[in-house]
């Protein structure tokens, strides 16, 4: 154990780490904390004031007394070096002594709750996560009144120490899964842990995957119904996402709207998104195969419309497909490095004016231009900004194999990608559940949105230890008039 | 696993040259094609090229290219010394058969029609009174590609009009098939229109007999069940009448009789009577009309069985017929009796309407 | 079965499937790519009678169902097993040895037979190797992912029946009165018609290797009968489509005659399936070549003790050489004829000589 002065020369070595001898008749008090971490009201409020009103106080006196929940004495250097990072103040007795007695007066300083902006949503709430850990936590428990609610806390990297909550309901989350979590979490060797997308990496059954194996969501609406569906939520400080895991493939294209809007609409809009998906993957890759090999397939009323607004292009279909799309993708990344309105500016000009250009100068047919384009926005109509990712990636490698064996070579490339997913697990569980192995019973919740009537058991995948969300009365067979 | 996927990729790319690539605006298209006889055992073979012009999807032109050979491949193969884009033949969609070479024998241009992987199952094929090449140089569409206008011309006379379906399939279905002859629609050139003239029967795959329109009609009503068209009659006073069929239903029997199969064929026609009133004489009543009806129907009908019987060909599919009915049928004994065989045609007129006056 | 015998060689339960993928599994591994000329033989003995021949070929199959069940029942084991049981290590092994040499020429077939479809319908300049090695290198990455993903392959490939509605195209061309008259055929025809259809019905033998796959298994008797009158439905479908709207005649000259009905699909945008039909026949054959490899790779592991990757990896390259050598119509054709026979030993003389020897060793056991 050694002296805390030394303590305070490490820390004087920052410029933000205040220290000063505070005098009062015999006691000799030492404050030391990082005026950058410290919250200068709860200072002078509690504990200076503390300190001054009671000149004669000791130690252990003063622990007693400042008016604040956490404070400890410590006499381990590296415990109180650690508390001072975390906004601790710390006062001594003496400069020698090697007891020392630790306040928190840490500073919060963050965004205010606003709303979501990756996944909005016109009906229900407008609250997101923030980078605070307590105010993000504070949005679920508010959520969740329940005293079987559990949040686990670790601390990961070796420089960032970064916190890491985990939240499940006991007797309902099954416990494997967040043995899984937590054992992963544990393992896992790094120093800067700034976000919750890398942790999302680390702790995924497969990290080479293009698929995602945990959805990640700014909304607290969102995790506190994975929550109670028996899912494991994981939060990190400094990260305006919540994890949860495990999920399965078509989680990935439920935006949390489609449980505001009536069950009918919202299965529609469900269906339309998830037809949106195999549009956007399929679209250009047909078109090169489409062209490239089989125009003997397409009807003879659109020849004349399909080869005259393409006989003056100089490319084979499938350079013109990859140029279209790596011009998408370029705006795509434009839009999202500037600014809102330039943003928007650069979608527009880029959407008219190239798009317009590019066929007036025979660069691509305006009718590539057309599917290219719906591909594009269709591509973004999936709620989890990472499988949307994924969706324009895996483009790529169909239209490729569309250009060597025509619709042959989509249909191989295709299998492949499936025998990816039924390889998948998240936490263990099968990625394509319920669909393979085949859950008739928890198709509920999958391509349809069923009315709240039958979402009386939790999803069985989830192994919940309580599979039994609400007692489903019956109800009396109604006649006319009654 | 994901490097076996990557392998898989590798493995495409390096095998990339290995399939050709038919990009659809850098081959040449026809919608329409011709065989006609030329000298000796050798054929001439017409084909309509579509042209098509940047960014005007309505201007769509053709190029003809004829050449003379022995075999259809063949001929491909001279064709493409005079293009500048290879054929694709995937696209055709009618073919027009020369009378002449019709009357010595399509069967061999069809195999190769029917032996290549893309060709479609249901194009339309005609008969041109006359020589094929001639009728597609003739300038018969105006603002049309010649193949579409054509198939379009076949396609709704056979479903709105009087015209029984053939295609491809049919055609080869009544030439392989025993008990019946197959049939097909007869072009004519008159001055710069096309029009479908009558009917080309065949026997096996040679054209032996002709029918006109109103005969073609007939033939469609002893045919197949109808919704459309129009019939008509003299009135015995001089004058016609029409009628228009609003559904039609024909019924065949077979019973056996003391030497062979008796075939009556029950014909039944509901109909709406519009071109007969303003000159009906008081006396003339709907009962009447009808029978006028019947009666024509009943005598074109017989002859037109009759004609099929001395001709012996089969384009009803009678033998067809009496073979589903038989055990142990034989095609040899069938057309022995064919000729004598005993058909009855009963017709069944029923006037349900008078359009929207009385 | 009674006893409380537990299962000899039992799964983790981690690697088993449900019952109801019996179902699946029998039906995928029946409805390969056979069926596209499956009618043509059949039509040759008993013509438009040939759907009775179906029937009953369906319903003989039924009983070999039931009888591999029953010995497997009994015997609580996969026949890899039985066999070592009955016959000792080296005859029994022996016996292993030839069903891995029939599952790997089966496989062989259905591969060539895939890429010879794709080289007639789609791209007459493809190389068989190159088709071949893509595809072996796909079937290599699905069997090593095991058991329950190759069932999820076999599962998806339920999907091509969706590609029954281009039948719509063909129904105005029906032509009825080619059913009559019924039983036009003596008994001797309708015979050699199922017999031919033998073929076609082939790869329930399957179960007797991955009896130990299932969960339940003894439960799992039900689903796989239903998957076998499943493809008996599809069959009849097949043989009525063909009769309904070929002349004999035309059948004869037709090599796919089950192909033909994509040439008449006639929609708004798309006409003419022939390149989505002739690809889509990849559904049928995943599933026929991942579950023969499996099963030929697993038992070499169990009766030589191998690697099942390493039997995995060797078995792919002896098909891909196999296939190779297989150069045109009428060696598939040789094949297929050598293969049909294979199996109609299988069926009619092997399966049931099991059963009656498992049922002599049984009383015996008991009395």
């Amino acid at each position: 154990m050694s002296s805390t002065s030394r303590i305070w020369g490490e820390c004087q070595e920052s410029t933000d780490f205040v220290s000063y001898e505070h005098k009062n008749n015999d006691a000799h008090y030492f404050i030391g904390f990082f005026k950058t971490l410290v919250d200068p009201k709860a200072l002078n409020d509690h504990i200076l004031d503390c300190v001054t009103k009671n000149p004669e106080a000791s130690l252990n006196d003063l622990y007693h007394l400042i008016p604040l929940a956490e404070k400890e004495i410590s006499h381990e250097s590296n415990h109180v070096k650690n508390k001072l990072l975390q906004g601790f103040v710390a006062i001594q007795q003496g400069l020698d002594a090697n007891v020392c007695l630790l306040a928190e007066a840490a500073l919060f300083k963050g965004r205010d709750v606003s709303t979501p902006e990756i996944e909005f949503t016109v009906e229900g709430p407008k609250e997101a996560f923030v980078e605070s850990l307590g105010i993000n936590l504070y949005l679920i428990r508010k959520r969740i009144p329940y005293p079987e609610f559990r949040v686990k806390e670790l601390v990961v990297g070796s420089i960032s120490k970064s916190k890491i909550a985990i939240c499940y309901i006991e007797g309902l989350t099954n416990e494997e899964y967040l043995h899984t979590v937590r054992q992963r979490i544990e393992d896992i060797q790094f120093d800067q842990l700034s976000d919750i997308t890398l942790l999302q990496q680390m702790i995924e059954d497969n990290s080479n995957s293009v698929f995602p194996q945990t959805i990640g969501t700014e909304r607290p609406d969102y995790a506190t119904w994975a929550i109670s569906s028996g899912q494991v939520c994981v939060l990190l400080d400094g990260s305006p996402i919540a994890l949860f895991a495990p999920v399965t493939l078509g989680s990935f294209f439920i935006s949390y709207e489609d449980y505001y809007l009536p069950w009918i609409v919202g299965s529609i809009v469900r269906l339309t998104r998830m037809l949106s998906v195999v549009f956007s993957i399929f679209a250009t890759p047909l078109y090169v195969a489409m062209i490239t090999y089989h125009g003997h397939g397409i009807s003879n009323i659109y020849l004349p419309t399909l080869i005259s607004s393409r006989i003056s292009v100089p490319f084979p279909p499938v350079v013109e497909v990859l140029t279209m799309e790596l011009v998408i993708e370029l705006l795509r990344e434009a839009g999202a490095r500037l600014p809102n309105k330039i943003g928007q500016t650069i979608g527009i000009v880029g959407g008219i004016v190239l798009g317009t250009a590019a066929v007036e100068a025979s660069i691509t047919s305006n009718f590539l231009l057309i599917i290219v384009a719906l591909s594009a926005l269709a591509s973004f109509t999936t709620p989890i900004y990472r499988m949307s990712a994924t969706i324009r990636i895996l483009r790529f490698p169909f239209i490729i194999s569309a250009q060597l064996w025509g619709i042959l070579g989509i249909a191989i490339c295709g299998f492949a990608v499936i025998t990816h997913l039924l390889r998948l697990t998240s936490l263990g569980m099968p990625y394509l559940v319920p669909f393979y192995p085949f859950r008739p019973s928890d198709l509920y919740d999958s391509v349809i949105r069923a009315p709240y009537t039958n979402f009386n058991r939790r999803f069985s995948f989830f192994r919940s230890t309580n599979p039994i969300r609400f007692d489903k009365h019956k109800k009396a067979r109604k006649d006319i008039d009654e | 696993m994901k490097r076996s996927f990557l392998i898989i990729l590798a493995c495409c790319l390096l095998l990339t040259g290995c399939v050709k690539q038919q990009i659809l605006d850098r081959v040449n298209l026809f919608i329409v094609c011709a065989f006609d006889k030329a000298v000796r055992e050798q054929i001439e073979f017409t084909m309509a090229a579509t042209k098509y012009r940047s960014k005007q999807p309505g201007a769509v032109s053709n190029r003809l290219l004829s050449n003379v050979g022995e075999t259809s491949v063949g001929i491909k193969g001279l064709m493409d010394l005079q293009l500048s884009r290879p054929i694709n033949t995937g696209k055709v969609s009618v073919i027009l058969f020369g009378k002449d070479l019709a009357e010595k024998g399509i069967s061999k241009q069809l195999d190769v029609v029917s032996r290549d992987a893309q060709a479609s199952q249901v194009m339309y094929l005609a008969i041109v009174n006359g020589n094929a090449k001639e009728l597609l140089h003739a300038n018969f569409s105006s603002d049309e590609e010649k193949g579409m206008y054509l198939f379009n011309l076949l396609d709704s006379n056979v479903k709105n009009g009087s015209v029984p379906r053939q295609n491809l399939h049919e055609f080869e279905y009544a030439y392989l098939g025993k008990g019946l002859d197959p049939f097909l629609p007869l072009l004519q050139l008159q001055g710069e229109h096309v029009k479908i003239s009558g009917l080309a029967l065949f026997k096996n795959d040679k054209h032996v007999a002709s029918l006109n329109e109103k005969e073609m009609f007939i033939f469609k009503l002893l045919y197949r069940n109808l919704r459309q068209g129009t019939i008509e009659a003299d009135s015995g006073n001089g004058s016609r009448l029409a009628m228009k069929i609003v559904r039609s239903k024909v019924r065949y029997k077979v019973m056996k009789g003391i030497q062979g199969p008796r075939i009556s064929i029950n014909l039944s026609i509901k109909g709406e009577v519009i071109d007969a009133m303003q000159n009906k004489s008081p006396d003339q009543n709907l009962q009447q009309i009808r029978r006028l009806f019947e009666k024509d129907l009943t005598k074109n009908g017989m002859n037109l069985i009759h004609v099929f019987k001395t001709e012996k060909i089969d384009p009803l599919g009678l033998g067809d017929l009496v073979r589903s009915h038989t055990r142990g049928w034989k095609e040899e004994e069938w057309l022995r009796q064919y000729p004598q065989t005993n058909v009855a045609l009963d017709v069944n007129v029923e006037v349900v309407e008078t359009g929207i006056q009385k | 079965m009674a006893g409380g015998y537990e299962l000899r060689s039992v799964q983790n339960e981690r690697l088993t499937v449900s019952p109801y993928l019996a179902l699946v599994l029998i039906h995928s591994i029946q409805f390969g790519l056979g069926y596209l000329s499956m009618s043509i033989k059949p039509v040759q003995f008993a013509g438009h009678d040939a759907w009775i021949s179906v029937l009953l070929t369906g319903i003989g199959f039924h009983i070999i169902i039931w009888m591999i069940y029953q010995l497997l029942n009994r015997n609580r084991s996969d026949i890899i097993e039985i066999h070592r049981q009955f016959f000792g290590k080296w005859v029994g092994g022996a016996l292993n040895f030839l069903f891995i040499v029939y599952f790997l020429i089966n496989s062989s077939y259905q591969l060539r037979l895939f890429i010879e479809v794709i080289q007639v319908w789609l791209f007459p300049e493809l190389e068989t190797w190159a088709l071949a090695l893509v595809l072996l290198l796909l079937i290599y990455y699905i069997v090593s992912s095991g058991f329950r993903v190759i069932l999820g392959i076999c599962t998806l490939s339920l999907a091509q029946h969706t590609l029954i509605f281009s039948m719509l195209f063909t129904a105005p061309f029906f032509h009825f009165a080619n059913l009559k008259p019924v039983l036009d055929h003596s008994l001797n025809d309708l015979v050699l018609a199922a017999k031919e259809m033998t073929f076609p019905y082939m790869g329930v033998e399957i179960l007797l290797f991955c009896y130990t796959f299932i969960k339940n298994p003894e439960k799992s008797q039900k689903w796989a009968q239903i998957g076998n009158a499943i493809t008996m439905f599809f069959y009849l479908l097949v043989i009525f489509f063909s009769i309904l709207l070929f002349k004999y005649e035309q059948l004869a000259k037709e090599i796919w005659p089950e192909f033909t009905k994509y040439k008449f699909v006639h929609m708004p945008f798309i006409e003419r399936f022939d390149f989505i039909g002739a690809t889509c026949l990849i559904f049928g054959l995943f599933p026929i070549s991942c579950l023969f490899l499996w099963a030929s790779s697993r038992t070499m592991k169990i009766t030589f003790g191998t690697r099942q990757l390493t039997a995995l990896a060797i078995f792919i390259l002896l098909v891909f050489i196999v296939v190779c050598c297989i150069p045109n119509r009428k060696t598939i054709e040789s094949v297929q004829m050598g293969l049909s026979k294979v199996g109609l030993v299988i069926v009619y003389v092997y399966i049931p000589c099991m059963y009656l020897t498992d049922l002599v060793r049984w009383k015996a056991r008991r009395a």
